[in-house]
């Protein structure tokens, strides 16, 4: 019964998005932090990146910079859709990452 | 071999179901090759080629020389999505790009 | 009346329009010294040829150290003996330039009226070995680019100075050049003027993005990561690349134009290359 019950709750919270598990947190600092993938560090200083550029804000509190992760994930996709003068690319729109990869950096980003 | 290539286009055409249910065969991923192909001639003439479009016809490419048809099949689709995306990004930057003009 | 007044409301505005679509090299020239400019009040106009250097101490402290042995010495060297050099003809470089093509790095890219195309020294250098009955060499690096470099250390510290003539192809050629610099391309969708205007000064990982003010006059360059000296070409394709975008032919017309445009841009700046950067 017990294990029934921890079943159900297992299978409750990756659905209701409460907490990201540390296997994506650290997938998504991977994906942050390559060259060919997010290469965020190039642009955004955040805690533990090394030699980061200055272009874009720096990445702290994030979770209060933006709080809806719907709009996290609209400015990772494709952010010159919002802001015509943005030089960030649009990550998901034009395929540089997939769905997946932006949710992992998102999770990785809400941790800073 | 201009006739041959235009029945491979004609299979194509005639095929496209058999493709999206995943029965790929060599006929379908070359006509698959042929169409990201010329999707990518229209942006390589507006100066916009995307490497990763390049990087997906090659592995079309190769994959068909394989004789693995789907993963031929799936690589062109992907690169004739490219390719379409760095179209669109050419055509809209011909309107564009005086906003990023210094005066 | 109204009709006539409307035909005469069209004739008066028609050229207007036509006057503000026709490009103004001059005046582009003056807003875009005068954009950095009022952006940097504290680098003045000949400094921007040092490029990111301007812009950060470290990398200077670096360049101060390195240029106390030019990197690009034994390129200049190599250049001079190249260039001296007769060709199976008994002709050199010098017969196809003007002053022997001493000093005059400075006034290229350049307008040839006869092809009705930009003509890079890279190219200029080119068609003078096959007048000569000599074969290309690549544009991006090795023998080009040591001889362009010789020949640019002969224009050291000499304005800019890059003709844009009344000719429309010319003008279109200029036109064409500016759209490259200003048109985003590839994955990343950036402009050149992504990162040379807006993000100019700013540190893109550990490097400095160099503005392009000025960006032109140390071409050809040693970089340390190429571990030789390039041509501005070799750059373009190093910068298509890095945007995700296939590069342009080397000997390109859009490479041409663009080279033509941003050269244009530093005008009155003093030639400073061969250039050293990390």
């Amino acid at each position: 019964m017990k294990a029934i019950a921890a079943i159900f709750v297992v299978c409750l919270m990756p659905c209701a998005a409460l907490a990201a598990t540390p296997a994506e947190i650290a997938a998504g600092q991977k994906i942050a932090e390559t060259t060919t993938l997010g290469n965020c560090d190039a642009c955004h200083m955040f805690q533990g990146a090394d030699e980061a550029g200055n272009i874009g804000p720096v990445l702290k509190d994030v979770r209060a910079m933006v709080p809806d992760r719907k709009l996290f994930y609209a400015i990772i996709y494709d952010e010159e859709a919002r802001n015509p003068q943005t030089i960030m690319p649009a990550f998901g729109k034009n395929q540089i990452l997939t769905p997946k990869q932006i949710n992992e950096v998102i999770d990785f980003m809400y941790t800073k | 071999m201009k006739g041959f290539r235009c029945g491979l286009v004609l299979v194509g055409l005639l095929v496209p179901v058999a493709a999206s249910a995943a029965v790929a065969s060599k006929a379908s991923a070359a006509s698959a090759i042929a169409a990201a192909q010329a999707e990518m001639k229209l942006a390589a003439s507006m100066q916009d080629q995307w490497i990763a479009t390049v990087a997906a016809m090659k592995d079309a490419r190769l994959a068909l020389k394989q004789g693995d048809f789907a993963a031929a099949e799936t690589a062109a689709v992907h690169a004739k999505a490219l390719a379409s995306l760095s179209v669109e990004q050419a055509k809209a930057q011909r309107a564009l790009w005086v906003n990023e003009a210094v005066h | 009346m109204k009709l006539a007044l409307i035909v005469l409301a069209s004739l008066w505005a028609a050229p207007l329009a036509q006057a503000a679509s026709q490009p103004d090299p001059a005046a582009d020239l003056q807003g875009f010294q005068g954009y950095f400019l009022k952006r940097f009040p504290k680098v003045p106009l000949a400094a921007y040829v040092n490029g990111p250097y301007n812009f950060s101490k470290s990398e200077r402290d670096q360049w101060k150290q390195i240029i106390e042995f030019p990197p690009y010495a034994f390129a200049v060297a190599d250049g001079k003996t190249l260039f001296d050099t007769k060709f199976a003809n008994g002709k050199t470089y010098a017969s196809c330039f003007p002053n022997g093509g001493i000093g005059i790095a400075q006034t290229y890219p350049m307008f040839d009226a006869k092809t009705g195309r930009v003509v890079p020294l890279g190219v200029a250098i080119n068609r003078c070995r096959v007048a000569n009955g000599a074969a290309k060499l690549s544009l991006t690096t090795g023998k080009l680019a040591d001889i362009e470099a010789y020949m640019t250390s002969t224009s050291d510290g000499k304005p800019i100075d890059v003709v844009v003539p009344h000719d429309p192809r010319a003008l279109a050629a200029y036109q064409a050049g500016k759209e490259y610099f200003y048109s985003r391309r590839g994955q990343l969708n950036f402009s050149c003027a992504s990162c040379h205007v807006q993000a100019a000064g700013m540190h893109l990982r550990g490097d400095v993005l160099a503005p392009a003010l000025g960006l032109t006059a140390s071409f050809p360059l040693y970089r340390s990561s190429w571990g030789d000296v390039g041509t501005l070409v070799r750059r373009f394709i190093g910068c298509n690349k890095k945007v995700k975008a296939e590069p342009e032919a080397a000997d390109s017309t859009a490479y041409r134009d663009l080279a033509y445009f941003m050269t244009y841009m530093n005008n009155g700046l003093p030639i400073a290359g061969p250039g050293a950067r990390p």
